[in-house]
């Protein structure tokens, strides 16, 4: 498995830049030049210079630093969000697909409703009633992505269920405890797996999203989708404020979502059974 | 095959890019005039920076609501581009001697449908606006008027309860205008507008645009000078501005400040700049540390406002260490603009004082709808951190933002605001003692300000009147139920065909809808 994964060049560049990201917002705080929150009326959008590198926004704070401080927030939604959706909208999903009956019907008609709605629908109105913030935002998100989870588990966990050995050692009087966890989950894994990294980048967008309306991280912690929306305004006046995080932003995206395929390639397009 | 498409893409593009290449010298074709200053007929498109919920006059609903009702009403006086009084509705009055009657005789005017404007309409504007309940912005202002007589079509007399020195200023305000009363009491509250002002109601698409058109039957001769007006609304300040920019409209309210400049500098365009609204932050006086003078002066200390100026307004406006009094309005005095100054240890040693030398927390209401405000409010958070104040932000959308300044919902606010009115009365609507509205700071009730604002209200001897609001303003200054901020520059800017629309001096620029019956446009 491993050796797959080294040879697959397009895996490892986008694995290294998820990891470095990952580090970079772990570290941030330590190697942010400046406080990204000081306040500095003085000097306002000022271009680059040896003290401020990358410049400096409408409040003459450091860019640079508030770009590696807004990792933070998206990071952790992305993360928080996608482990909800992941654990458990695969239980869900794992549980109508194995009891099948009532369970499945009001699991998978529930993930109907919410696959109805277009996710940043869903999200501006819950934020609309309860507010933004880290936290709102990776229960808003997670639950707004846990039907992909479902609908994945489910359809996998009834294959997996329909094999042969399955069917016997459920016969043989394997709890159901068992059958699921030991067996079934292990099995269905792979696409779990291909998901969650769509999801992440999904997620990673939805809040850039919403915190560019001004709906999601609450200022003045900074998010990329959040300089992105404030530096709209400066476009004439400073360009490279709204370049920085857009560019940053789009390459973060790309790289997991190309890190999604390559896992698709990597884990084999058709569900692999042991 | 690949070939094929491969072709017919390449085609496409350049058509699409030839397309608009052309499309943008076309443009720039505009305003080749034979040199005429000025003109008539034409459509103006004006940009708002937002929707009016309603038309009901009586209502106070923000700046572009002002800006349509005067251009299809009139009130008995209006505000002229001088921002003095003007007789409309009513071509002449006389006060009673003791002060409490005030006779107002009607010129010849019309409403929209044909009906001559009389005294009945007068009466039913005004009894509306009074009934208990009623959601008129002003009613506690007008609470003086007792009772309104019809005497004859064109006369009609206002009995007062006591004498009131700013009744007219009252009575000039957009929220007084005329209404037809057979009008409203056969199409019901709901009514399309209908006024007697220079131009008449055509269709309101919610959401996107209002058209008005020329009122042929207007009370002045020569005006209005344009044959429409299509207000169409942008609340999306950056769309605003670039609607501006390519022609789309041709005049807009509320440039932002960052785009002052650029807009200034462009040859095409033209800006009109006023200082007249503030920044101010208002308290709600239930909410703990904020109930003591002392934690409010404390603020008015710690903040330095070039901070805001810089930063939220882009170095625009002036600074306001004291009360916000235009210069040239009753009140205004040197001492009073400069009470108090950026003094971080003088604030700490007030909190100590009062208190609380570790600071505390606090919420703080703005908006994240306006970047002004947000800003403000970023910028405040910033500069009361330093003396020991952990403020947290409530940025909700405008209409939220409202709701919870009408309702008490909030610690403090930024507010954006204005005097509705150049008398020194405006005041009132501030510091009058009371529960929760708009303008006040929730719960404030201070008994010798009440007692000032009201000898204030009677006093008809102006030297005297100087006298008992400088005393008022002393008070409210120790007692600083608000904490002002800056000046803020109101700018609009139109396109440099655009004449005759004024951007009126101090408190009324919210009001320059007046002057769109002047307004024309070169064709």
């Amino acid at each position: 498995m491993i050796k797959k994964m080294l040879k697959n060049k397009v895996f490892v560049v986008c694995f290294l830049i998820f990891i470095s990201i990952i580090v970079l917002s772990l570290i941030g705080p330590w190697i942010a030049p400046h406080n990204p929150l000081e306040i500095n009326s003085s000097k306002v959008l000022q271009p680059g210079d040896s003290e401020n590198i990358l410049g400096t926004d409408e409040f003459g704070r450091d860019i640079l630093s508030r770009l590696i401080i807004g990792i933070r927030p998206t990071i952790t939604v992305a993360l928080g969000a996608t482990s909800i959706a992941f654990v458990f909208g695969s239980l869900l999903g794992m549980i109508a697909g194995y009891l099948r009956s009532l369970p499945e019907k009001l699991i998978m008609r529930s993930a109907d409703i919410i696959l109805s709605f277009p996710p940043i629908l869903l999200a501006l109105l819950v934020v609309g009633f309860w507010g933004g913030g880290v936290r709102n935002l990776i229960l808003i998100i997670g639950i707004v992505y846990m039907p992909y989870f479902a609908r994945l588990a489910y359809s996998s966990t009834i294959q997996v269920k329909g094999l042969e050995y399955v069917q016997s050692e459920i016969l043989l009087g394997a709890s159901h405890f068992r059958v699921l966890f030991k067996i079934i989950f292990p099995n269905i894994l792979s696409p779990l797996i291909i998901q969650s990294s769509l999801t992440m980048a999904a997620a990673i967008l939805l809040e850039s999203g919403l915190s560019f309306l001004g709906l999601g991280i609450i200022p003045p912690e900074p998010s990329w989708g959040q300089m992105i929306g404030e530096a709209r305004g400066y476009i004439f006046t400073y360009p490279m404020y709204v370049i920085w995080p857009s560019l940053l932003l789009g390459l973060t995206i790309l790289s997991i979502n190309l890190l999604g395929d390559s896992l698709r390639d990597i884990l084999d397009p058709k569900i692999k059974i042991k | 095959m690949r070939g094929k498409f491969k072709f017919l893409y390449v085609v496409l593009l350049s058509i699409v890019l030839i397309s608009a290449c052309s499309s943008n010298s076309e443009n720039s074709n505009n305003g080749q005039d034979e040199g005429s200053t000025e003109s008539t007929g034409g459509e103006l498109k004006f940009g708002l920076a937002a929707e009016p919920d309603t038309m009901d006059p009586m209502v106070q609903n923000g700046t572009h609501g002002r800006t349509i009702k005067l251009a299809i009403f009139r009130g008995l006086f209006n505000y002229n581009k001088e921002g003095e009084l003007q007789p409309q509705l009513a071509e002449d009055y006389s006060v009673s001697e003791d002060g409490k009657t005030y006779t107002f005789k009607l010129r010849d005017a019309k409403f929209h449908n044909g009906d001559p404007v009389t005294a009945e309409d007068v009466k039913y504007t005004f009894d509306r606006i009074l009934e208990p309940g009623s959601k008129a912005t002003f009613a506690a202002e007008l609470e003086v008027i007792e009772n309104i007589e019809i005497v004859d079509e064109k006369t009609v007399k206002f009995h007062l309860s006591e004498p009131y020195a700013p009744l007219l200023h009252y009575l000039a305000i957009p929220e007084s205008v005329i209404i037809s009363k057979s009008w409203i009491e056969e199409h019901g509250e709901n009514a399309d507008p209908m006024g007697a002002g220079p131009f008449k109601f055509v269709e309101w698409k919610k959401g996107q645009e209002f058209i008005v058109e020329k009122f042929e039957e207007y009370y002045e001769p020569d005006k209005p000078k344009l044959d429409r007006i299509k207000f169409v609304f942008y609340p999306d300040e950056n769309t605003r501005v670039n609607a501006l920019r390519a022609g789309d409209v041709d005049l807009i309210e509320t440039v932002p400040w960052k785009d002052v400049e650029s807009i200034e500098n462009d040859p095409n365009l033209k800006l009109d700049s006023v200082n007249g609204p503030f920044m101010q932050l208002q308290f709600n006086t239930s909410f703990e540390p904020f109930n003591n003078p002392k934690v409010r002066q404390a603020i008015a200390y710690a903040i330095d406002r070039s901070t805001i100026l810089n930063t939220a307004f882009s170095g625009r406006g002036e600074e306001i260490y004291g009360i916000a009094i235009p210069e040239g309005y009753m009140g205004y005095k040197e001492e009073y603009a400069n009470y108090f100054e950026h003094d971080i240890e003088k604030a700490k040693e007030l909190l100590a004082e009062a208190g609380y030398p570790n600071g505390f927390k606090a919420r703080l209401l703005a908006t994240s709808q306006y970047s002004f405000h947000e800003q403000t409010a970023v910028a405040v958070q910033s500069e009361l951190k330093k003396i020991g104040i952990e403020v947290e932000l409530d940025l909700p959308d405008w209409a939220t933002r409202i709701k919870k300044n009408t309702e008490g919902d909030y610690d403090f606010l930024v507010a954006g605001t204005s005097g509705d009115i150049t008398d020194a009365d405006w005041l009132s609507n501030f510091y009058k003692g009371g529960e929760v509205r708009l303008n006040n700071s929730a719960y404030f009730k201070d008994e010798k300000i009440d007692e000032l604002l009201q000898k204030g209200r009677i006093e008809t001897d102006d030297e005297k009147r100087e006298e008992i609001y400088n005393e008022l303003i002393e008070r409210s200054l120790e007692l600083s139920p608000f904490v002002y901020l800056t000046w803020r520059e109101q700018s609009y800017g139109m396109s440099k065909d655009v004449e005759g629309f004024k951007n009126l001096p101090g408190f009324l620029s919210f009001q320059s809808g007046i002057t769109l019956d002047e307004t024309s446009i070169k064709q």
